[in-house]
């Protein structure tokens, strides 16, 4: 596999993520509904009617359906959509440059 | 920084799907040409690199959490065509997967974080970089000074994105029909942690990488080898 120290250093960083779920808060502007009618007293109604929620992800918020309670589960939930992330991202990647390339991979 | 679907107006998260189409197309042709010489496994592991590091979410003031985004290393590593490629990719598997940001919004979010931040660091790179080789210490500071340009403009242009949505879309009393507030609000709320923490944290990765990067693999940055010329 080329470049496999790379992907060493990738898998590490999927094993660290848990540490990217420390920080208290979530990021300013990415709330969800009842974050904005906390911040703003109600919902603007365009954003009541498109945003996101009939469509939810079980992998909302890089969580996995179960692994909740303690931070070492909450972790380990982490760790697993990081690498299904990661995995997907890349193999998208290779899927592009395959459709761009006509089929042709080095 | 990756705006969800909702705080967008349709209008907006349309006109950005098409600013951003000619740019996608325009980088499919830059990896087509990146295919012939051997860099699909670097696309690849750059596009993973790119989702991984935005989960590492850190404490900004005020509460909040913030993230650097890789997107200027991205650049420097496999050109600003690269990048917006594997942003994008990033960004639509975190938002189709993890709710993450926006289906609708992906084109926004693709200009802001794929196209603007990357662009804009490489651009500061480069001007930085002078002559200076991989390895050495010019190299990495301009690496550095990159991601940290790079992410602060990308913050500024959500805030700008964000705070022109009450202006743009409101009832005829004013209330605001999508993102609600206001420039005066979003800008320092989104400028001024990432000035201070997020911009910190992506000159660090920046730096760090290119200084252990050219240091040890100089290679990688040797003419046509990864960046486009």
């Amino acid at each position: 596999m080329k470049y496999h120290k790379a992907w060493i250093v990738l898998l590490m960083l999927a094993i660290l993520t848990p540490l990217g779920i420390i920080a208290a808060g979530g990021a300013w502007g990415e709330w969800d509904l009842d974050g904005v009618r906390e911040r703003v007293g109600f919902v603007p109604e365009g954003m009541r009617s498109s945003a996101s929620g009939a469509t939810e992800s079980p992998l909302e918020e890089y969580t996995v359906p179960g692994l909740d309670g303690s931070f070492f589960r909450k972790g380990l939930g982490t760790i697993m959509t990081a690498m299904l992330g990661a995995g997907v991202t890349a193999l998208l990647a290779f899927a592009v440059a395959r459709i761009a390339g006509h089929g042709r991979i080095s | 920084m990756h705006i969800p679907d909702g705080y967008l107006s349709p209008q907006t998260a349309g006109a950005f799907y098409v600013l951003t189409a000619p740019l996608w197309a325009l980088s499919l042709r830059s990896v087509r040409r990146s295919l012939r010489r051997g860099r699909v496994a670097l696309l690849s592991l750059l596009s993973a690199f790119s989702f991984l590091v935005m989960m590492f979410n850190i404490p900004l003031p005020g509460g909040t959490t913030g993230h650097a985004a890789g997107g200027v290393l991205i650049a420097i590593l496999a050109g600003p065509w690269a990048a917006l490629m594997a942003v994008t990719l990033a960004l639509a598997v975190q938002a189709l997967f993890f709710g993450d940001g926006g289906i609708l919004a992906l084109g926004a979010n693709a200009f802001n974080i794929g196209f603007v931040m990357p662009l804009a660091g490489y651009f500061v790179f480069r001007l930085l970089k002078g002559a200076a080789g991989p390895g050495d210490r010019r190299f990495a500071i301009a690496a550095a000074a990159g991601g940290y340009v790079g992410i602060n403009i990308a913050a500024l242009l959500v805030a700008v994105e964000l705070g022109l949505q009450p202006v743009l879309h409101h009832l005829p009393d004013g209330t605001p029909l999508y993102a609600p507030f206001a420039l005066g609000v979003t800008i320092p709320a989104m400028v001024l942690p990432h000035l201070v923490i997020a911009g910190a944290a992506e000159a660090i990765l920046t730096g760090g990488v290119a200084a252990f990067l050219g240091r040890y693999h100089p290679e990688l940055f040797e003419k046509g080898s990864f960046t486009p010329r």
